[in-house]
């Protein structure tokens, strides 16, 4: 009986309280301040066109629908979600959320790139699509992601597509005289990450090789 | 009255914690790359700050000593994962600016440091009032730092571009280093000169004293300035 008098016990007592209570907190706030993946995709877009936009998914690799929860995986990394958003007319856009591998520190960078597609025509042709926008989304071991700022990434929205339609891709190496050069000084490492991110979308859109 | 001047007066001056105290230096140097980002840390610091500080002053009686440290660190860790919670749902992109540096607030050592050596021997006002300045502190300097380094390595500040001239070595960490040590440096300064302005106030005090009253007189009088 003298336990359930000593300070032990009443070291074990409030510490065992205050985490149920913390605990109990935490699970009814976690429910309450529950953030959809659906809510993520719509910040997502909102993040690149300014708006609020209506999207159709063509893949998403965290979805429960089976048809679409899958990756595509290129030679440089992953494309992760597909979105598809009606413009004006036949017009419309792909947003695509993509991961390019070998970064620094054998790490990964994922981005958001915006591909219009612009046709007068029944179906679009290869030279009716366009890199619009690319943001960066989240990054993996890559200590100087500072470095990259708003003009590494309008690189890649120059318009390139004959480039694409000729087979070429974005690299960071300096002697690499075949592709598009887009490298950042000191940080070549991440720059070649963010360049197979994008270069995943040209496998698709382009079949790049 | 006096007591609250007095926590003000710590919390932001005599013992800033970045400037003075040089605590919470992490996300200090990693995070001021801009205005913005030093006042998003802060008020997130402020809030912890001030729900730790008011929930340990509360447990005060209940909590043994023997394992306060533990209980601490199980109060402060609930508020910050209340406040990503919060962020996540309300203000994502501050959330994501923050990153990983939002669940190291659990670490800070100025948060453990207030509630082990200030609230948890102080009622609750005072322990509320303490995380507010302590936080204004912080936010201060944080800015402070943030604006300073965002001018200099990027031309603008809160975002605001004002020119194109940039020395990119503000927004390395090694500008951050150097940016945190001229801060220091500044405030050290500052705080030196005002202590001699005072010592010689008190001093010319003192000697217009000294012609027309005793020595009894002299002290009542300085101690009553203190």
């Amino acid at each position: 009986m003298s336990f359930f008098k000593s300070v032990a016990f009443r070291c074990i007592t409030v510490l065992l309280a205050l985490a149920v209570i913390f605990g109990g907190t935490l699970a009814i706030l976690n429910d309450v301040l529950y953030v959809s993946p659906e809510e993520r995709t719509a910040r997502a877009i909102k993040s690149v066109y300014g708006v609020e936009m209506k999207y159709q998914t063509r893949l998403d690799v965290d979805s429960t629908n089976t048809e679409i929860n899958q990756a595509l995986t290129c030679e440089y990394g992953t494309i992760n979600k597909i979105y598809e958003i009606k413009q004006d007319g036949n017009n419309y856009d792909l947003l695509f959320h993509t991961t390019g591998f070998y970064g620094y520190n054998n790490g990964k960078i994922s981005l958001w790139v915006k591909v219009s597609v612009n046709f007068t025509t029944e179906q679009p042709t290869e030279d009716d699509y366009k890199i619009d926008t690319v943001i960066l989304a989240s990054f993996e071991k890559q200590t100087l992601m500072s470095k990259f700022t708003g003009d590494f990434y309008a690189n890649f929205t120059v318009d390139l597509t004959q480039e694409f339609i000729d087979g070429k891709i974005f690299t960071s190496d300096k002697y690499d005289t075949d592709n598009i050069k887009n490298i950042i000084t000191g940080a070549t490492k991440s720059a070649n990450a963010a360049c197979n991110a994008v270069n995943c979308v040209l496998d698709y859109v382009w079949g790049a090789n | 009255m006096k007591n609250i001047k007095k926590i003000a007066l710590d919390g932001v001056v005599t013992s800033n914690p970045v400037l003075k105290l040089v605590l919470g230096t992490c996300p200090t140097l990693a995070l001021t790359t801009l205005a913005m980002n030093g006042i998003g840390m802060g008020l997130a610091v402020t809030f912890v700050l001030i729900c730790s500080n008011v929930l340990v002053s509360l447990l005060r009686k209940v909590i043994p000593s023997q394992v306060r440290i533990p209980a601490f660190i199980l109060i402060i860790a609930t508020f910050v994962t209340i406040l990503r919670l919060l962020l996540d749902k309300l203000l994502p992109d501050l959330y994501a600016s923050l990153g990983l540096y939002l669940p190291l607030i659990v670490v800070n050592c100025i948060i453990l440091a207030r509630a082990e050596g200030f609230a948890s021997k102080n009622p609750i006002l005072y322990s509320a009032l303490d995380g507010l300045f302590m936080g204004i502190g912080f936010t201060f300097a944080l800015t402070l730092m943030g604006a300073f380094r965002e001018l200099l390595g990027a031309g603008a500040i809160f975002g605001v571009i004002l020119w194109d001239f940039k020395i990119e070595f503000f927004s390395s960490s090694a500008g951050a280093f150097f940016t945190f040590g001229l801060f220091i440096a500044v405030f050290s300064l500052m705080e030196s000169l005002i202590a001699k302005k005072k010592k010689i106030n008190d001093y010319a005090k003192l000697c217009k004293l000294k012609e027309s009253a005793s020595v009894e007189e002299i002290n009542a009088k300085l101690k009553g300035d203190k």
